[in-house]
């Protein structure tokens, strides 16, 4: 990397703007993450954390080290390891104790969720990613127990850095994108009739409700959905490109011009709202939409946000023409 | 109220641009797809499939290659990516381990119309009873503990016949659960049955899906009853 580049590279993890979108993202980890342990806890899935020698279901010594360190997984252990989990994300939700939290929760969940391989899913990936980032920016700068005690008031617009933000929005755009290509079997396209949803909505191991008698007449609308739902994961790294074609350092060029066009935002979100609540009522996936959609407030920045929350409390400001990606930069 | 951003030290900003480089870096290696080249997955049905839709889609493109050309072809050249990829993600993965910052995101790569559910029997004399069936069932013992979000996944793993050791670690498990809630029973048995998702014309005539037949059958010994 050249000098010049570097420099640049230097400068764009440098950038700073306010914090609003790391706390929101905080706040719905934390609740995501408070559910996931309470929800085990609740309907005893306990024993499926629990090693086999203690009478549960888990294989024997798996776990992280201080675990093992500790008896291993047994019933007590997991259920402690649960309750802790509920206390961390209760903590990180209000936004008490900074990055220690996040890294704290982080390391509870990353321990229950390697006790027993084959029991998570995507989500289980997402939360551990989201945490991590949590570790390295500053979550409770604003909307905070923290921000009360520094500053006398809930809300500190004092800038952080973008660079976790952004890092989310990355974790994102490779989630979706790597897994639409990785969608290759038969029912996402035409030699198996884009019957996808369609069978996803009857599969027995992820239904949420009995759809035999009703899904039929609705094949075309789930051909339909398949289609969309390919097409809207794939080109999920058209988001950071288009933030990139309206850097400072494209203007004036055609690409910047067609990536001004239009902001692809809304239409990405609305989509992913849309395929996470419609897999939300219709099928038990845990908590993936939900920790998938808390993704999504990465996508605007602090200063994007700000400009939203103050036209939704009426205090409008004039309109600056600046390009749709907000006034402070692109997402990436 | 907002406060002025303390001054950094001089070199912090390279060192986070370098780790940002190095972060982003391994998130996105390990994201990228993992190959099933092992002997064990080329037997699996589904990836024999997926090698026959391949060659289709390969004739489409006006290549005249032939199906186990298209398999070598394809073993070849994805253990080479798995050798590589295993070299060069090594500290990759002591980093994704200790942070999270964990990747995999093959899902629903297939959605396969042949499935299976789990079920539990009970004998009463000579009778077999059905006491559990994941879905679509005429009974459903424990069900709030059989929908949990992670028992879920547990279980749908032997739809695919994966994970023959948790299989029957569960059968122990439930050597220790069923007897105290079906005291009349003289023995259990768990299994998985095939089921097939029909077409949708199929499916608006008969309102079910298709059953079909059952596998790993595997008595459950409480410690109890003697066999």
């Amino acid at each position: 990397m050249s000098t010049t580049r570097w420099s640049r590279w230097v400068a764009l993890w440098s950038e700073r703007e306010e914090g609003t979108p790391l706390a929101v993202v905080r706040i719905c980890a934390a609740l995501v993450t408070g559910w996931t342990c309470f929800s085990s806890w609740y309907w005893d899935a306990v024993s499926v954390y629990t090693m086999v020698s203690d009478g549960g279901l888990a294989p024997d010594g798996l776990g992280k080290i201080w675990l093992r360190t500790l008896g291993g997984a047994t019933e007590q252990n997991v259920t402690l390891l649960l309750w802790t989990g509920m206390a961390l994300s209760a903590a990180l939700a209000v936004g008490v104790g900074g990055r220690v939290t996040a890294l704290l929760l982080g390391q509870v969940m990353l321990t229950l969720f390697g006790l027993h391989p084959g029991t998570g899913g995507g989500h289980d990936r997402v939360i551990t990613n989201i945490l991590w980032v949590l570790v390295l920016g500053d979550g409770t700068r604003t909307w905070s127990v923290d921000c009360k005690l520094r500053t006398g008031r809930w809300e500190d617009r004092t800038p952080i850095l973008a660079m976790p933000r952004r890092l989310l929005v990355w974790q994102l755009v490779l989630m979706y994108t790597l897994t639409g290509l990785q969608k290759q079997g038969a029912p996402w396209g035409a030699t198996a009739d884009w019957a996808a949803v369609y069978r996803t909505l009857l599969l027995p191991s992820w239904v949420r409700w009995d759809l035999r008698e009703v899904l039929a007449p609705f094949y075309r609308l789930t051909q339909l959905s398949t289609i969309i739902a390919w097409w809207w994961e794939a080109l999920w790294f058209l988001l950071p490109l288009q933030a990139w074609m309206l850097r400072p350092s494209w203007a004036g060029t055609r690409a910047a011009r067609i990536a001004g066009l239009m902001d692809l935002r809304p239409l990405f979100i609305a989509l992913g709202v849309i395929t996470h609540v419609v897999l939300l009522v219709l099928c038990d996936l845990g908590p993936f939409s939900l920790i998938t959609m808390t993704l999504y407030a990465a996508l605007y920045t602090g200063e994007e946000w700000r400009r939203g929350l103050d036209r939704w409390a009426g205090v409008v400001e004039p309109d600056k023409g600046l390009s749709p990606l907000g006034r402070t930069g692109p997402v990436v | 109220m907002s406060a002025e951003t303390p001054p950094e030290r001089p070199w912090v900003p390279a060192l986070r641009a370098a780790f940002v480089a190095v972060h982003v870096t391994f998130v996105t290696l390990l994201s990228m797809p993992e190959p099933e080249v092992e002997d064990r997955d080329l037997q699996r049905p589904e990836v024999q499939k997926w090698f026959d839709e391949a060659t289709e889609r390969v004739h489409s493109w006006g290549l005249d290659v032939t199906r186990e050309q298209v398999e070598a072809w394809s073993v070849t050249w994805g253990q080479r990516y798995l050798a590589v990829r295993s070299v060069v993600l090594y500290p990759a993965w002591s980093y994704a381990n200790l942070t999270g910052a964990q990747q995999s995101w093959r899902m629903f790569g297939d959605v396969p119309a042949n499935t299976a559910v789990f079920f539990i029997e009970a004998r009463y004399g000579k009778e077999w009873r059905v006491i559990h069936q994941s879905r679509f069932g005429p009974a459903v013992w424990r069900e709030s503990w059989f929908d949990q979000e992670r028992v879920r996944a547990m279980f749908n793993q032997f739809t695919r016949k994966k994970s023959r050791a948790a299989w029957d670690r569960i059968a122990v498990w439930l050597a220790g659960e069923l007897p105290a809630d079906f005291p009349d029973a003289e023995s259990f048995r768990m299994g998985m049955r095939s089921v097939e998702i029909p077409d949708p014309a199929t499916l608006a005539e008969t309102g079910d899906l298709k059953w079909g037949s059952r596998f790993w059958v595997t008595g459950i010994i409480p410690p109890t009853v003697k066999p």
